[in-house]
């Protein structure tokens, strides 16, 4: 009996072995915090790198050697299914990419842990332990009053929608007896509106993580406070694991079962007892992705933007959840890989402007064509991406949502439903590009001020940016490969003539 | 028949004191209405058949942390300082709206949960020994997590209580390796 536990054990050591990883990296870095001269602290930047680069390694070795493994650890808590190891993946990559931008050391394995839970108690527990260094994270620059402001309001809102949560996911605990995501199917049939007050307590704690509206109060603040380097990776990481470990819960009851770990569901059932949740993701996502963008008209600072922009962009995502099928979950992974390229490409034009003028502002921006030319037509590419038009890898992300929405309508006994929706998120779009566009117009028509011709973009840096723009150039010509990987991510094998590639693959920045 | 009893009577008094604790305005008080909330908490841990947990929660949070707290908000020592936001009791108006909200919640939770399923009980929440072997064993994973969240909070705090400003890692820019 000891023996057996032994083993699992190690099997389980062995499937959580990027976090561990991370966990020495953090443990690392904070000893050499103590032993390495402060004047030297690159040394601990490179030491953060390795060990999150080797996660990295870790995580993507493991998805090529087991493909997809359903096997589940520790008890059932977690699994390493090739959609953790998608999200795992994208996740360690926004860490490596953010500790490259500013050489600054976070540890957050929790992230990771997150999108392999199957269990509530796991779930919290990592919810929790992505929370706490992001709260310090945001407050990180002492003596700044934005950042405290921000800090004080990330960890007010976040304890106060933990709490609800906790208290959705001890209600359901208590009515199903069990914290197994795949046993609370269950209790939705034999108690349906108790099922839809937690679920609703559930879906705050998860929309602040989402910054879904209405618990994005906390987005603008902490985006504009907090330091550069950590709101890039906030808008990826803490989004990418929300909505993560959201789908994995929800996978069950939308009879998404591959990803759920467990096959022993009767389809039916689930079926015909449909609870209205979808109902609760359109109202949710219109207002998500409508408020986000008609706020964002207003903005003048580039952080407080992107903050709404980042809003608008889970309500697209959001909508991923209304269609609830294979195709939109596929839809919402394939997302994440194009917003991590182009978001993390614009914060990086955003911090290199903003180590030449000490200013996030649009206009901090003003005639940096003249400047230079090849950085403003890069950072030119990664907006048109972020609107979606057209040459650009950010329309097929969301070509790729809306599709799944259209299919859905075709099979479904109230079209208007999803038409209504899709509609709605093309409308935003339009929108959104008023914003978007305004700072490829600050960009290049208005000469550079006194206080921003001073500076040069070096070569670093244009490299830096152009290094993002390029794939998702690329991504818009040719887009199988990401498409692929969001398909095994989603559960899904792809289908045998999308995966044998007939032009010769370019060079993926994601993978 | 007596545990419904001891239930009743524990939970009346864990609302009532947890109200106290949002209602009075001097901090101390607040503090010793939260001791006593939880010590009603833990009457209803007992009534539920759960000794141990109930043992815990007052050595744990009544004991250890609520002194801590106690011990801070003496240090702070925030009374006096009117027209502090903490301090000003809310205005009648200022209340409607929350507490019209806070009664939905409360009809809409009453509703939906009388449809009512028996809560689920643990044997295992009995018995030390069991509940430990639980922890270690299914839940072993999660307690190494506690461990590390606890890390971070110790990290985190360290970094918020360290006077002065740090030369740091992070305010460093991106281009100071190039100039």
């Amino acid at each position: 009996m000891h023996q057996q536990f032994l083993m699992e054990t190690l099997m389980g050591l062995q499937a959580i072995g990027s976090e561990l990883l991370l966990v020495v990296t953090l443990l690392g870095v904070v000893l050499a915090d103590l032993f390495i001269e402060k004047t030297r602290s690159p040394r601990i930047a490179i030491i953060a790198l390795l060990g999150t680069t080797m996660a990295l390694g870790y995580t993507i070795l493991q998805w090529v050697l087991t493909g997809n493994d359903t096997a589940t650890y520790f008890h059932a808590t977690i699994t390493t299914d090739s959609f953790a190891l998608f999200f795992k993946t994208l996740i360690l990559s926004a860490t490596v990419i953010t500790i490259l931008f500013s050489a600054f050391p976070t540890a957050t394995a929790a992230a990771n842990l997150l999108v392999s839970s199957t269990n509530l108690l796991m779930l919290f527990l990592a919810l929790e332990t992505l929370s706490l260094p992001s709260y310090i994270l945001a407050g990180y620059n002492k003596g700044s009053r934005p950042a405290a402001e921000a800090s004080l309001k990330y960890l007010l809102f976040g304890a106060a929608s933990s709490g609800i949560l906790l208290y959705g996911l001890s209600l359901l605990y208590g009515m199903s007896g069990s914290l197994y995501f795949i046993d609370i199917v269950q209790i939705s049939q034999s108690n349906l509106p108790a099922f839809m007050l937690a679920m609703v307590l559930v879906l705050v704690g998860f929309g602040y993580k989402m910054s879904a509206v209405p618990f994005h109060f906390w987005a603008p603040d902490v985006y504009e406070g907090a330091p550069t380097p950590f709101v890039a990776y906030l808008s990826i990481a803490s989004k990418a694991a929300g909505f993560a470990v959201f789908m994995r819960f929800l996978a069950p009851f939308f009879g998404v079962l591959t990803i759920a770990p467990f096959d022993t569901l009767r389809f039916e059932t689930i079926m015909s007892n449909r609870f209205d949740l979808e109902t609760i993701f359109w109202i949710v996502s219109i207002l998500t992705m409508t408020l986000g963008n008609f706020v964002a008209l207003r903005q003048t600072d580039f952080k407080r933007l992107l903050a709404y922009s980042s809003i608008a962009h889970a309500g697209y995502m959001l909508t991923g959840f209304v269609a609830a099928n294979q195709t939109s979950f596929e839809a919402i992974l394939f997302y994440f890989v194009v917003y991590l390229i182009m978001n993390l490409g614009v914060f990086l034009g955003v911090i290199c402007v903003q180590n030449k003028t000490g200013s996030t502002a649009i206009s901090a921006f003003q005639g940096v064509l003249y400047r230079s030319p090849a950085f403003a037509v890069a950072m030119a590419i990664l907006i048109i991406s972020l609107v979606g038009i057209p040459p650009t890898a950010g329309f097929v992300a969301k070509w790729k949502i809306f599709a799944a929405l259209l299919e859905k309508a075709r099979f479904s006994p109230l079209p208007a439903f999803y038409y209504s929706l899709a509609l709605i998120a093309v409308l935003n779009a339009v929108v959104s590009a008023f914003y978007y566009l305004a700072i490829i117009r600050t960009m290049t028509f208005s000469p550079p001020t006194r206080e921003t011709g001073g500076f040069r973009i070096n070569v670093l840096e244009r490299f830096g940016v152009i290094t993002f723009a390029i794939p998702i150039l690329l991504i818009q010509l040719y887009w199988t490969p990401i498409s692929a990987l969001a398909a095994r991510g989603a559960g899904k094998m792809p289908p045998a003539d999308i995966a044998i590639p007939e032009a010769p693959a370019p060079p993926l920045a994601v993978r | 028949m007596a545990q419904n009893i001891l239930f009743y009577l524990a939970a009346v008094m864990a609302v009532a004191t947890t109200s106290m604790v949002v209602i009075t305005r001097n901090a101390v008080y607040a503090v010793l209405y939260l001791i006593m909330s939880l010590f009603a908490v833990a009457l209803v841990f007992l009534s539920l058949n759960a000794p141990f947990l109930a043992l815990v929660e007052i050595i744990v949070y009544a004991g250890a942390i609520m002194v801590l707290f106690l011990f801070v908000v003496m240090m702070l020592n925030l009374q006096g300082q009117r027209g502090d936001e903490a301090t000003k009791r809310p205005t009648r108006r200022q209340m409607i709206v929350p507490g019209a909200l806070a009664l939905l919640l409360l009809i809409l939770i009453v509703v939906s949960l009388s449809a009512g399923t028996p809560a689920a009980t643990n044997a295992a929440l009995s018995d030390p020994k069991l509940l430990g072997e639980l922890l270690f064993t299914k839940h072993y994973l999660g307690v190494k997590l506690s461990g590390i969240i606890l890390l971070i909070g110790t990290i985190g705090g360290l970094h918020i209580g360290r006077g002065g400003s740090i030369p740091s890692t992070m305010e460093k820019p991106i281009d100071d390796v190039t100039h």
